[in-house]
């Protein structure tokens, strides 16, 4: 079908054009079935094309302009693997978001759907984009509807300090992009990537080569919340909706990293790769410390699970770093494994807020006692962020423990080993505190627990009965990010679109010449390694022992407790500290992480 | 020389939007600093696309063969120009509405998120 | 951050991006050298597509696909805007009665101020549509006449009535042509693939370049990008006025 490329992209826009116009006139269950049917079409439609795309790239030129003479005219949709395994995926997202949304927003006329649909059109757009200005646009408007609906709440105070600091700080991550996209204009004379990528191979990689891919790259980590890039993203979700919170971890965040990938090895394979290597493992390292510390030390049940989420950032960052195809498709697994986890558990952070009126963690203590089933679930989510043998994102750091190792950076394992402990402890301690009303109730004082306890309930009127469609997506997703290991061919399928992502020549290839590939050789999965299930079942062990502690760590022996405490609070309390939420904190911060970003770069190339 | 003053002149713009947004004390001075931000990926777009001895790329009354800066620059700005005027309103929405709710434009004001 | 840590830590990062800027900058061709891809774009524009203006040409047939995300980044925003400015629930919207009867009084508009504006309203808007019109003809086009169009509006808040914008203030109809005018760029695109082409392809005669009917769809695509630049911005503009004058927070009893 000719127009199946186009579809996902043009599908969401077209319906949130038409909902925008009738919003009015139409009721809410048709806005609610149609907004919803359209994702699931277009998760069907991603998934279609991802599927043929696994025994070749598939190109679409739209408006016809087919390459003249091998020269590209025109933009094409480059659809691979990766491009539409992830485009589905944000539909799944998307669709489940919806779900949540049914009993949630009561005003129809506030355009949430519209906002939505939008965001799914443009994350589709940014997978399947051959072209490096659709890259930059359709990742601005994401920022600008992730915004949008970032502030729906407009009626609190914290959700605009949340929004203003998200926007111009992603915003100045786009215009840093535009200029690395301007500087490979420049060059290369081409806005294609492929034609892009075939005028800079093998050129010697120069200041302006150093320098556009420092500047793209640098706006996608912006969005992928990469250390020190990352201040937004607690503020962002500490105040977002539920259902945007679920999208802007479970997806948008890891779309940052696909982006650096894919522009990575289209675009500066040849000049770049090789250099590479320690400057993104080396981010993705001090990502995931900075992540999993912080995360158990936040009362605010939504600043927590950012945090989490930026924990889990550093490790696929690592994979991402390491630079094999294993490596990738680690990355790969993690981002659907976490993605699933991470949506469920803010799913059903909407739904404790809804039914309790409150997102703290003291303030909830023990108040959710009737409520086995979510209890169940987070502390399932909390199992799967610790690597429990068995679920996703046990199989997605396994693999990327293996290839780390491969590549001689086998001393990530510890790092990972923190950040599943940290995150998973987190958790669980919230599940056994909130669900079965365990340890002590004040667990002492925290600036953001003012936040958390002012915080209103997300829907209005009589919500006290938690409506079914508020609590079936956590559910579905937490057993399908625990299942994912159980699904056949997931891994083969993570391969083979990790062999496509690695593989910029036959990209280019395809593109240029509009050969079809030959599919690339999909290697049986190997079998896990011992290590990898005992470093999990450490993890797993750790993670409860973690959250044990914390729960009776005020009765533990002083000295102890001052052993401890003494160093690290104050550490801590630093660390804390710089997380000021003021925008030009962030942009400070942002401008030191590109010149740094630039300045290890050049020194690696020396 | 003059490449180095047109690509220069791109740089030091982007620089000094964000010392502005660094430094600014109203939310809605830090916005119209992003807008300057902005404006100096333009100067760099529309310098790349400088032709020595170009006339625009509008050929009426000019024969298509004459000489002419580059079209694909001037699209890519003016769109964005444009959109970035909507995108801008929208973020000095929620600086009108902050102001509305905590009653300050200073960003250092506003408390409601740490840590 | 103090201030003062703030600004330090920028110092020191503006230095190191200026260094990384300059070695990068150095980097590309001298002023003057053109890239081939949009030498190669005039030809194809102006011969293959009969299109004067090169630029209409490329926004609105061959790289088409990022001036429709472009497009629907500017309703995103404007939608956004309407989400954002709203009437909240401890808030009420003031008739232009109540308006009228605020006390002091804003000051009244001068007569020039008055006349000029009203009377620049009906040039204003001829000269947007006539940018519109002939945007593949001359420089102009859809976005530029959509957001002249506006000025429109504006001008007819200076002349003192402050919701006197384009079509009476009408929020809903604004909307309506906003979003219809998105969904009418999809469906020019969508005319390819009826025709068994691509998304996007330009499907009528191209005619003959200089005359009005020429360049094919291109036009008609900018003539829907004017009309949704123009509803847009207006959005955004009705938006802030009413935040402005309308909307005052419920006096707590």
């Amino acid at each position: 079908m000719r127009i199946l490329p186009v579809l996902p992209i043009v599908l969401p826009l077209a319906v949130a054009a038409v909902l925008l116009a009738g919003a009015k006139i139409v009721s809410r269950v048709v806005v609610d079935a149609v907004s919803t049917a359209t994702a699931a079409v277009v998760a069907v439609a991603s998934a279609a094309l991802a599927w043929q795309a696994s025994g070749g790239t598939l190109v679409s030129w739209l408006s016809g302009w087919t390459p003249i003479g091998g020269t590209p005219v025109g933009i094409p949709l480059v659809i691979d693997t990766a491009a539409g395994a992830l485009a589905a995926f944000a539909a799944l997202l998307v669709c489940a978001a919806l779900v949540y949304s049914w009993r949630y927003f009561q005003e129809v006329e506030d355009f949430f759907h519209v906002l939505m649909l939008l965001l799914l059109a443009a994350m589709v757009a940014f997978c399947l984009a051959g072209d490096l200005f659709t890259l930059f646009v359709s990742f601005e408007l994401m920022t600008v509807a992730a915004v949008a609906l970032t502030a729906y709440h407009t009626e609190d105070r914290g959700p605009l300090q949340g929004a203003l600091g998200f926007g111009v700080t992603n915003l100045v991550g786009s215009f840093l992009a535009l200029t690395g996209v301007a500087l490979l204009y420049g060059r290369a004379g081409t806005l294609s990537l492929a034609s892009a990528g075939a005028a800079l191979a093998g050129q010697p990689a120069d200041g302006l080569v150093t320098l556009a891919f420092v500047l793209v790259s640098t706006g996608f980590l912006v969005k992928a919340a990469v250390v020190p890039f990352h201040f937004w993203l607690a503020d962002a979700h500490a105040v977002a909706p539920a259902p945007v919170s679920m999208l802007l971890s479970g997806i948008m965040v890891p779309l940052g990293l696909y982006g650096v990938a894919r522009v990575l090895w289209v675009v500066f394979a040849e000049p770049l790769a090789a250099d590479l290597g320690g400057v993104l493992v080396g981010a993705g390292v001090l990502t995931a410390l900075v992540g999993a510390v912080l995360c158990p030390a936040q009362r605010h049940l939504k600043r927590l699970l950012a945090y989490s989420t930026i924990g889990h950032v550093g490790m696929l960052l690592i994979g991402l770093g390491v630079r094999s195809v294993d490596g990738l498709a680690g990355l790969g697994l993690g981002v659907v494994a976490h993605g699933l986890v991470k949506a469920a558990l803010f799913c059903s952070v909407g739904v404790l807020l809804n039914r309790y009126g409150s997102v703290s963690e003291d303030d909830l203590h023990g108040r959710g006692r009737d409520f086995a089933l979510l209890g169940v679930v987070w502390a399932a989510c909390g199992l799967a962020l610790a690597d429990v043998p068995g679920s996703g994102l046990f199989l997605a750091r396994a693999r990327i423990e293996e290839a780390a190792a491969a590549a001689g950076y086998g001393w990530v394992a510890g790092v990972l080993l923190i950040v599943a402990v940290l995150t998973g402890g987190a958790v669980l301690r919230v599940a056994i505190r909130v669900f079965l009303g365990w340890g002590p109730p004040d667990a002492g004082q925290d600036p953001s627990e003012e936040a958390a306890e002012e915080e209103d309930p997300e829907t209005t009127g009589q919500r006290r009965v938690t409506a079914l469609v508020m609590v079936a997506p956590a559910v579905a997703l937490a057993v399908a990010g625990l299942g994912l290991w159980l699904v056949p061919g997931v891994e083969a399928a993570a391969h083979t679109a990790a062999e496509q992502l690695h593989d910029g020549a036959g990209y280019t290839e395809a593109v240029l010449t509009g050969s079809s590939m030959v599919p690339p050789a999909v290697s049986p999965g190997e079998p896990i390694a011992l290590s990898s299930f005992m470093l999990a079942g450490l993890s797993t062990a750790g993670a409860i022992g973690i959250a044990a502690l914390s729960l009776c760590w005020h009765a533990a022996p002083k000295g102890l407790r001052r052993a401890v405490e003494r160093p690290g609070l104050p550490a801590l309390n630093t660390l804390r500290r710089l997380h000021s939420g003021h925008v030009g904190d962030h942009i400070a911060w942002l401008t030191l992480g590109t010149a740094m970003f630039g300045g290890l770069l050049a020194a690696a190339m020396r | 020389m003059m490449s180095g003053l047109a690509y220069g002149v791109a740089g030091f713009v982007l620089l000094t939007g964000l010392w502005g947004i660094v430094t600014s004390r109203d939310s809605i001075h830090l916005v119209l600093c992003l807008s300057v931000a902005q404006s100096g990926t333009y100067v760099l777009l529309l310098a790349i696309g400088y032709r020595e001895g170009g006339t625009a790329p509008v050929f009426q009354g000019v024969p298509p063969s004459a000489p002419a800066v580059d079209p694909v620059a001037q699209a890519l700005a003016l769109t964005d120009i444009v959109v970035a005027a909507v995108v801008l309103a929208l973020l000095l929405a929620l600086a009108v509405q902050a102001h509305k709710r905590f009653g300050t434009r200073d960003p250092d004001e506003l408390r409601a998120l740490r840590g | 951050m103090s201030r003062r840590g703030r600004l330090v830590v920028f110092a020191v990062a503006a230095a190191g991006l200026a260094g990384l800027l300059a070695w990068g900058l150095g980097g590309l061709p001298p002023l003057g050298q053109t890239p081939p891809y949009g030498q190669m774009l005039i030809t194809v524009a102006t011969m293959t597509r009969q299109v004067q203006n090169a630029v209409s040409g490329v926004n609105f047939d061959i790289r088409l696909a990022d001036t429709i995300l472009e497009e629907f980044l500017l309703l995103t925003a404007a939608t956004g805007v309407t989400v954002l400015l709203r009437r909240l629930d401890d808030e009420r919207e003031r008739s232009p009665e109540q308006l009228a009867a605020e006390r002091p009084a804003p000051p009244p508009v001068s007569d020039a101020v008055r006349v000029w504006s009203l009377g620049l309203i009906g040039p204003t808007v001829v000269v947007g549509l006539s940018l519109i019109a002939h945007g593949h003809l001359s420089p102009g086009g859809g976005f530029q006449g959509g957001a002249l169009m506006v000025t429109a509006g504006l001008l007819g808040f200076l002349a003192g009535r402050p919701r006197a914008l384009p079509w009476g203030g009408g929020v809903e109809l604004t909307e309506a042509m906003e979003g219809a005018a998105g969904a009418g760029i999809v469906i020019l695109g969508l005319a390819g693939v009826a025709v068994g082409g691509a998304f996007g392809q330009n499907v009528l005669p191209v005619g003959q370049r200089g005359a009005l009917a020429s360049g094919g769809l291109v036009p008609l695509v900018g003539g829907a990008v004017g009309v949704a630049v123009a509803s847009g911005t207006a959005l955004v503009v009705r938006a802030f006025v009413a935040e402005a004058l309308a909307i005052r927070r419920a006096r707590q009893r």
